[in-house]
Order: structure tokens, then sequence, then C-alpha cells
């Protein structure tokens, strides 16, 4: 029997509108942070001791209730986010308004990111390694967005993508050792309030370090399929 | 990631462990859900969706969701939404008694991994075969409009048989890293 990993990732490096690398790398490994929200999910119970990317234990809640803005007599709605991977902000940094009512959440990462770092990953491992932070400074790449989509059928197998761009506008050459994958989950519950934390879910150490030259884009994506 | 069935006698004995072929389309679209967890409600207005996705739970006699179990031996298709042939609750001839779902989570060999189990009574005077296994979990489509959706589904190479007359195997999804 066959078995295909339920997920690889792709990356591509374009300059100039010119492929100049394409691979696709095997993962290693979903972390525990991903079994824990996963457990979460499908038991719609809190589970707790999960370790967010500063390495805190928190403990993750099924549901958010949050107070609905606007409107003569706003009602509350029952939501979950966790999972979530979107990053809608350019850069990695996590950075909310005051005023949306939710706490700030300064440098935390939430979707796809990038590191130099080499270590193995193990199943208890919670961040990345070395990050390459947000930036066009030397070391540094400028992220973009982060979303998850649906692809085309292929094959008769339906495929879930998770993309991210990241661009190289300094000087030198970046290299790529590592790649996260972040999700945000609820962690703290109340009837006007929900706080969140961001946690590691996925991390593989690239078997080739990935070389992204000055003036370069990478495009990675973590690619689900049945 | 990993996905095992795991089939336990009444003794707790584990008589099957076969390692599962993928999941179906259903896994696919509710990932999505959950990675890209788009809240949208109108103003004033309650609403769950994003609430349920992959809710496993179900309780006695509930065989519309948690782990099934049937006696079809079609291939297992991408696009599987239900199993082939469900044997249902109760103890009439060819049915099963099934118990609630338990999700749990346990650290195997220094990792976390997601357990969810349930056990299938057999109170009927024959023998019953299972082939298939199949999971299947909760989700909102659309506001306050709960659906289950077959997320994997396996046919077992050897069938497992449950005795008669109060015969019990335990079926247990192992996901692990």
């Amino acid at each position: 029997m066959r078995h295909r990993p339920p997920y690889v990732i792709e990356l591509t490096v374009v300059r100039d509108g010119k492929v100049l690398e394409h691979r696709v790398q095997r993962p290693h490994t979903l972390v525990d942070q991903f079994f824990q929200i996963l457990a979460v999910r499908m038991d719609q119970l809190a589970v707790a001791n999960v370790r967010d990317q500063s390495g805190v234990l928190r403990t993750v809640h099924p549901n958010q209730i949050a107070a609905h803005g606007g409107g003569s007599s706003p009602t509350s709605h029952i939501v979950s986010t966790n999972l979530d991977i979107r990053s809608f902000i350019e850069g990695n940094m996590i950075r909310r308004s005051s005023t949306s009512g939710e706490p700030f959440y300064v440098d935390a990462k939430q979707g796809i990111a990038l590191g130099s770092g080499t270590a193995a990953t193990i199943p208890s491992t919670f961040d990345l390694q070395t990050l390459i932070t947000n930036g066009d400074g030397l070391g540094q790449l400028h992220y973009g967005a982060c979303a998850a989509h649906m692809g085309a059928t292929s094959g008769g197998a339906r495929r879930l993508f998770i993309t991210r761009t990241f661009y190289n506008a300094s000087e030198g050459t970046v290299t790529v050792n590592e790649v996260g994958l972040y999700c945000k989950a609820a962690t703290s519950v109340s009837t006007t309030l929900t706080t969140w934390h961001f946690f590691l879910i996925e991390r593989t150490v690239l078997d080739t370090p990935l070389e992204v030259t000055s003036g370069s884009l990478a495009l990675v994506r973590y690619r689900w399929s049945t | 990631m990993r996905i095992y069935v795991e089939v336990y006698n009444h003794q707790g004995k584990r008589v099957r462990r076969v390692r599962t072929r993928s999941f179906v389309r259903g896994w696919i679209t509710l990932l999505h859900r959950c990675f890209n967890s788009a809240v949208t409600s109108a103003a004033n207005s309650v609403s769950q969706t994003q609430q349920n996705e992959l809710d496993v739970r179900a309780g006695v006699g509930i065989d519309t969701r948690g782990v099934l179990v049937g006696t079809g031996t079609t291939p297992v298709q991408e696009t599987d939404t239900a199993l082939d042939a469900q044997i249902p609750h109760g103890s009439d001839p060819g049915q099963l008694s099934y118990g609630s779902v338990a999700v749990s989570l346990a650290t195997v060999e220094g990792a976390q991994v997601v357990q969810v189990d349930r056990t299938f009574e057999n109170q009927t005077g024959a023998d019953i075969e299972i082939r298939e296994v199949g999971l299947v979990v909760r989700h909102d489509p659309t506001t306050n409009a709960n659906q289950n959706l077959l997320i994997e589904r396996t046919v077992l190479g050897t069938p497992i048989t449950i005795p008669s007359l109060g015969g019990t195997v335990t079926v247990r999804y192992r996901i692990t890293p």
C-alpha cells in the first residue's frame, strides 16, 4: 500500500518573471500543538497545556463568544477560529489595534513563516529555531499576506493550498532552512472578549537550503490533498 | 500525519490495526474552513458559523456522526460521502448498538496523538461482520445549519466479526504525526 503524505511543501523562487527554482519538500511533522487543537475541535472541550510560540502553556477553548458590534441591540455570536492561519497584513507580525477590543499581539506569527535554523523538529517543538524577520534589510524577507484556498481538483483529488510570498528586497542572499506554519486559537473566553494566542502547528527543515537571491520572490505553499 | 484504525475486543486486546489509505474530500473541505476561519454575521444576528467544524462527538445510539461501521466493500473513492452499507444502531438482526464517541489525547513515543473511540455491541442472535469503518463529523456550511460530513473511510481487508448475544468491539481512530 502506498502512503502519500497528506501534504507537501512547494518552494518556488522567481526573479524577473523567470522561475529560478521549484521543488517539492516532503514535510517533517505536524507538531503537538496541531493535534491538541485538532482534539479541541473534535471534542469541543478545552485542552490545557498547549504551548504557544513563546513557549508558554495555554488552555485552548473550543468556542469564542464575542460581543457583536453595532446596531441598537447587539448580541453575541459564537464562533471558533481555532486553526486559523490567515494573516491579512503584510509582514509576519500581528499588531492589532486596541480599538478593536482585542489585546495587542506584538510579534506574534500567524501563517507561514521562514527561518534559518537547522535543528531537527521534534513533536514538542513550539517555534521556529531562528526566524527570518519581516523587512527589507540584510537577512530579512518581506512577508506577504498568507491565505488558504481550495485548488482545482487534480487527478480526482481535492487540493487545499496555504500560500505566502516572501520578497528579498535586500542586497544580499537570504538562506532559508526551515518552514513553519502558525495558527490562531482562543485561549480566554468571556461574554465580551476573546483572547487569542498563536501556535506553531508544523515545522519542516528543508533537505537542501533555499537560496533567495536579492530581488527574488519566494513562493511557499503547503499543498494538502486527499 | 498518519491515520490508523484499530479494533479492540471485549478484553481490550487489539485485534486489528490498519493504516488507512486516505481521507476523503470532506476532510479537505473542513480543513479549509478551519484554516480559513472566515466569520461573517449580520449585525444583531446570532451566528454559529465555524463553531462546529470537525466536531466528532456523538452520544449513545447516534449513528449519524462519529465512528460508524458498515458491511460495504466498495473501494474507497476520494468523493465518498457515506459508508457503502452502514450498519444501523439497534438490536434487530443486522444492527449494532452504538456506544458514545470518546475523544482523547494521548502521548505516544513522546508525541501527542488524537484518539477517537467508539464501542459497538452485538445484541442480536447472529454474528455480525464489519467490513468498513468511517469517521463522520459535524460542520456548519451555513449559519445554524449543522450537517454531517464523512472525512475518512476505510475498507478492512479482512472483516471483523462481532459475536452474537453481547459481543463487543471498540473501534479507535488514531491520528498521529
